[in-house]
């Protein structure tokens, strides 16, 4: 998982049905300093599931509002019963809703408004959500 | 032959039966005939020289030749009778009476006294055997006192009992051991007193002596009879006589019953005096007052003997006399026990009283009474007075107040009506009575009123609900009833019920819950729209600064092969937020203002609507048909704008190559009028039935082929709820979408 000893690009999953925020998260990324990120994009949550069945996705970024569905409480499950474990992020222009703070009742790990994403917060996000959660010496064990 | 005086004295002395003593101025005995020999039993020589003193058992009595006698021991001149006891040699005391008398002589030194003795216990004896002995009449009359209930004794005139019977002895029952024949009534009286037997006559010898001399003063100077209690419930009338030949004859009747008969009338006496009610007793003869009490003559203001003796009727300030006695004939004449009547009496001072007086006719009494029963009713009256003032403004108050107000027993039997609810029935009040109040509640409201007044305990005896009531005109009306149980001793008695007019107030809440309902629909709205614009249009406004920026940055890095790309999105992002902004304000301009309904046919609101959209119809092919039609109460303008919403719908997610056929049609019931609208257009998941009618919730991203703003449905139920009605997707229909509005029929 960790791109500097797997020697693969760090893969980041947007699911948004506005294609025009894959545009912006792209450029974005181009800014983040560090190992390669490569951002795959699906506008749908269908999609979605599909493409963490494929694996290989480190990050899942997920839009709140994902038409026809009500809000991520209906698309994060979808994932987490797809199989994957990894951390997902849910993103919206807006994040003060209340039912926001049940995030972690319904698999997501963090949470983050759109206009809150630039390259620190990608760098933080990345840093805290992909390195080994195991120490150093363990992590050598295991790999 | 003439004998001597000597000799002659001589001889009746030696001979004469009864003992005889003769003494000297000393009183030593000088002579003894052989008669006192015999009876004392001393020899002569023995008795000869003795002291007379010594020969007495007691010095009381002992007379002495100066000893001065009362007049009763006075017999003859000089000669006394006197009782005394004299002891025999043998020891016996022996109960005498002495006949003394002076010895005189011609010289002094021979003087003395010769005394005649008497054995007065062979008197006894004799007088108890001697009836018996003899074949008299006296047994028969000594059988024949004993058998009469009266006590008897005679005294002759030495106060010696010679006869007395059973009933005397036992009246004196502690004198009988002492009481026998020849016994005076002072050794009676001694003896028994000596034996301890009557210890009343006091505890020291002085006492018994005073008492002792009392009982002999009474006895031998007796006055009126008097009545002695001789034990704790026994009481014997004494009455002692005494004879002209000096006899004294004492007679002892028991009064006990008597006594104890005039004891309970003076209580009865004492009562009737004291009672507060007034008593009189009349004589029906002449109607004269007999009797009047303490309670009668003081209010009155007369005295028993101004009383005694006049005419009742002059009493009385009411009616005339001969009315009087018109109203007393029946029970004069029997035909009634008791007469109660209400009258005034005049005291006499002239001032009168209202009193009710109860007469009876006392037919036991020795001579026929009228009882009259009297009772000053002034204060009563006037507090009957104030009652009834107080009943008639209670009546009055019930009567005046708008409530309805019922008292019923717990079964709900009505027991009163005020003319209130019986005016709301339609009927009258008495023929309410007698009814349970449920007959006069809808049946489909009966059980949970039931179920309520059942639901009264003694801790929450009371309770209040609302319900709504007819009137026998039809007219609704809502009532606040509060039902009170009253209970006594943890048992039910009686339900009070009032029920207060509240339909105005009842209006007044529907409507401002209903305009609670839709301020909080307003509220609603505005929430969303903060949201909306804090969501749906930063968005936009987010990706165009960030579109901006990039564009900034590539310019300044000389790149300029994704510029025209960049502004595009520009462009659509403005374009969008344009759209979005339009939207809204149609929105919050029909969503939020107030309707104002008109009665006009459906198919004219259609018909509008679908003109509306003539030119998009034309390019859908689109048809519509309108198969039925009904008379709505709707705001015009926002019923067209309604269907408007939903025809535009269904030429916008039309089938690709299909005609759009759109149908309305209309169905009324008693209450509501559904409109439906249906398409044969692409049709929407049944899952989002409810989610579609959100603000801004389009089910399509894809603005090429679904352009819309995601408010026309929204718009929709907003324009229906403001109607008090509704609009919902029929989720069973499948050949396209359809929708149902419905609306009350006669509108707000």
């Amino acid at each position: 998982m960790n791109p500097d000893r797997t020697g693969h690009p760090l893969k980041i999953l947007l699911v948004d049905d506005d294609p025009a925020e894959h545009l912006l998260l792209k450029r974005t990324l181009e800014k983040v300093d560090g190992p390669p990120i490569e951002l795959d994009y699906v506008g749908d949550i269908d999609s979605a599931v599909e493409c963490v069945k494929a694996g290989d996705i480190d990050i899942v970024f997920l839009d709140n509002r994902l038409v026809p569905n009500n809000d991520f409480r209906e698309t994060a499950p979808q994932l987490r019963e797809a199989g994957y474990v990894g951390p997902i992020g849910i993103i919206s222009s807006d994040i003060s809703g209340s039912y926001f703070q049940q995030f972690p009742d319904f698999g997501v790990d963090f949470r983050i408004g759109k206009d809150e994403i630039d390259r620190t917060a990608i760098s933080f996000i990345i840093s805290e959500y992909t390195r080994d959660q195991l120490s150093d010496n363990c992590a050598e064990d295991f790999s | 032959m003439q004998l001597p005086a000597e000799i002659l004295a001589k001889a009746l002395y030696d001979t004469f039966p009864d003992p005889v003593l003769v003494t000297d101025v000393d009183g030593i005995i000088v002579a003894a005939n052989q008669a006192a020999v015999t009876l004392l039993g001393y020899a002569e020589p023995d008795i000869l020289g003795m002291e007379q003193a010594k020969l007495e058992t007691s010095a009381e009595g002992l007379l002495s030749p100066g000893q001065t006698l009362s007049a009763t021991e006075k017999e003859a001149a000089g000669w006394v009778r006197r009782n005394a006891r004299l002891r025999c040699k043998d020891g016996r005391v022996l109960a005498v009476e002495l006949s003394q008398g002076p010895l005189s002589a011609a010289d002094a030194a021979s003087a003395g006294t010769v005394m005649i003795v008497r054995d007065l216990t062979r008197l006894n004896q004799e007088l108890k055997t001697g009836w018996n002995d003899r074949n008299e009449p006296e047994p028969f009359l000594r059988s024949a006192l004993d058998s009469v209930s009266h006590g008897f004794a005679i005294y002759d005139p030495a106060d010696r009992l010679v006869l007395c019977n059973t009933a005397y002895r036992t009246m004196h029952a502690d004198f009988t051991a002492a009481i026998e024949l020849g016994k005076t009534f002072e050794e009676i009286l001694r003896e028994t007193i000596e034996s301890g037997r009557y210890p009343q006559a006091g505890s020291t010898p002085e006492v018994r002596q005073a008492w002792i001399l009392r009982q002999l003063d009474i006895h031998n100077n007796p006055g009126e009879p008097y009545v002695y209690q001789i034990s704790e419930d026994q009481w014997v009338q004494i009455e002692d006589r005494v004879t002209e030949d000096n006899y004294r004859v004492g007679l002892r009747a028991d009064v006990t019953d008597l006594v104890r008969a005039k004891s309970e009338a003076e209580r009865l006496g004492f009562i009737l005096e004291g009672v507060a009610q007034e008593v009189y007793l009349v004589r029906p003869k002449d109607r004269s007052i007999i009797y009047a009490n303490k309670a009668a003559r003081d209010n009155l203001q007369y005295s028993m003997e101004e009383l005694r003796g006049m005419d009742a009727r002059d009493l009385n300030a009411e009616y005339r006399p001969e009315e009087i006695s018109e109203k007393m004939q029946p029970l004069i004449l029997g035909k009634t026990k008791v007469l109660q009547l209400d009258t005034r009496h005049r005291r006499k001072d002239g001032s009168i009283y209202v009193c009710r007086i109860r007469v009876q006719r006392m037919e036991n009494a020795p001579e026929p009474m009228m009882l009259s029963l009297g009772e000053d009713i002034t204060e009563r009256l006037e507090i009957e007075r104030a009652l009834d003032r107080k009943q008639t403004e209670f009546e009055s108050l019930v009567r005046s107040l708008p409530d309805l107000i019922s008292r019923a027993h717990p079964d709900t039997t009505l027991t009163y009506v005020n003319e209130n609810y019986a005016r709301f029935t339609g009927c009258k009040a008495e023929d309410m009575v007698g009814r349970k109040f449920m007959e006069f509640i809808p049946p489909e409201m009966r059980p949970d009123v039931m179920k309520k007044i059942s639901g009264l305990t003694p801790e929450r005896p009371m309770k209040t609900l609302e319900r709504q009531m007819q009137d026998h005109a039809g007219e609704k009306y809502w009532y606040s009833w509060t039902n009170l149980m009253v209970f006594k001793e943890g048992e039910p008695v009686e339900l009070v019920s009032v029920g207060r007019d509240v339909t105005d107030s009842y209006q007044a809440r529907e409507r401002i819950a209903h305009q609670t309902q839709e301020l909080a629909m307003r509220n609603d709205a505005l929430e969303q729209f903060a949201g909306i614009v804090s969501h749906d249009l930063k968005a936009p406004l987010r990706q165009i600064r960030l579109f901006a920026d990039m564009i900034a940055e590539d310019v300044g890095a000389g790149k300029t092969d994704e510029l025209e790309m960049l502004s595009a999105h520009i462009s659509d992002r403005g374009k969008a937020m344009e759209q979005m902004i339009s939207s809204l304000l149609e929105y919050s301009q029909l969503a939020y203002r107030t309707i104002k309904p008109t009665q006009f046919n459906l198919s004219d609101a259609v018909a509008e609507a679908w003109s509306n959209l003539v030119v998009h119809a034309s390019e859908a092919k689109a048809r519509l048909t309108i198969e039925s039609d009904a008379e709505i109460n709707a705001d015009f303008n926002l019923m067209v704008q309604l269907l408007q919403n939903l025809f535009a719908n269904s030429m916008k997610y039309s089938v690709v190559g299909t005609p759009v056929v759109v149908r309305v049609d209309v169905e009324t019931s008693d209450t509501e009028v559904s409109i439906a609208v249906a398409d044969n257009g692409i049709g929407i998941d049944p899952a989002q039935a409810e989610r579609i009618f959100g603000v801004f919730q389009r089910l399509h991203r894809d603005e090429l082929q679904y352009s819309g703003s995601g408010l026309g449905l929204a718009l929709c139920r907003r324009i229906a709820e403001s109607h008090g009605g509704s609009i919902a997707l029929d989720a069973s229909f499948q050949r396209g979408a359809r929708f149902v509005i419905t609306l009350p029929k006669r509108g707000l």
